[in-house]
């Protein structure tokens, strides 16, 4: 017998030996791997549950993006007013006492028609 | 279990059957312990499963034993560190192996075992006694012949779930054969 069909040999003795082991396992060991193999398998539901919640939570926030974005930018874009005008409006040097006593100028308007 | 996209949950489930009990051998071997050697496969299961399911089932097998390995190379590197420790605090009677194969019935019978004649010894004395002769190994060695021989791996696939390159893989295999030739002389192999 060569060295290479003694090694060959070993192997399969090997092969055969540790199969005989896989088969002869006991059956509480074999009863924890099958839990063990059963928790493992339950991740993949798991996963597969949570990427699907997670698309459909993506698909709802997008739908309601989508619904506000119709109903503000057509209200945005009929606005007589360009962000423009706003903003030379509010940076203008405007005297604010008109705004803060209104109510005495009306009353001197008022005053002054009668008179 | 050749084909494209065939990564089905039965198809994981097949293969994770199939693999179970081979990987808890291999980690039992590498081990000598037997819970040790359950908690390596559960962790390898749950790791395959929640990062490599959607690979194609081709790629389970060196995938999974690479895990294998790679949890039976931690568990080693921890005995270790925890050996070093044990011997620098005085407490250095404690094996170097698992403390749980001290009691295994494996070892306990092939110790009864060792002066039984080749021709009295039954095929499941013997596949006991070649597990010891494995477990015996160095664990690279070990595992190189577990890989090549049991789960008939090409040298590559081997390579790959020993992270080590080709021809590390033929020199532990071939140094494993030469060593369990010796050891297991008895029986004219």
């Amino acid at each position: 017998m060569t060295n290479e069909d003694n090694q060959s040999d070993i192997s399969q003795h090997a092969k055969q030996a540790f199969d005989q082991q896989v088969e002869s396992l006991n059956s509480d060991t074999a009863q924890r791997l099958r839990e063990a193999r059963n928790i493992a398998l339950s991740q993949t539901e798991k996963s597969v549950w949570l990427s699907k919640k997670w698309l459909t939570g993506a698909g709802a926030g997008l739908a309601i993006a989508s619904v506000l974005a119709f109903m503000i930018v057509p209200q945005l874009t009929a606005s007589k007013l360009s962000p423009l005008e706003d903003l030379d409006m509010l940076s203008a040097d405007v005297d604010m006492d008109l705004y803060t006593q209104l109510d005495f100028y009306q009353w001197l308007d008022e005053s002054l028609d009668e008179s | 279990m050749n084909t494209d996209n065939d990564n089905t949950f039965e198809n994981l489930e097949q293969f994770l059957i199939h693999s179970e009990k081979r990987a808890f051998i291999m980690a039992r071997v590498a081990t000598r312990d037997e819970d040790v050697a359950f908690d390596i496969v559960q962790d390898a299961m749950i790791k395959l499963v929640s990062k490599y399911s959607n690979k194609n089932s081709h790629e389970w097998p060196p995938l999974f034993y690479r895990i294998v390995q790679s949890r039976i190379n931690d568990w080693h590197r921890r005995q270790k560190v925890r050996n070093r420790w044990r011997s620098w605090l005085g407490n250095d009677k404690l094996s170097t192996q698992g403390e749980g194969f001290r009691d295994s019935p494996l070892e306990n019978k092939s110790n009864e075992n060792d002066q039984l004649p080749e021709d009295n010894i039954s095929s499941f004395e013997f596949s006991e006694k070649v597990e010891v002769a494995v477990s015996a190994l160095p664990l690279r060695q070990q595992q190189a012949f577990m890989l090549r021989a049991w789960e008939e791996m090409s040298t590559k696939e081997t390579a790959n779930a020993m992270k080590c390159s080709e021809g590390s893989v033929k020199t532990h295999y071939s140094r494993a054969l030469s060593s369990l030739r010796a050891s297991l002389e008895e029986f004219s192999l």
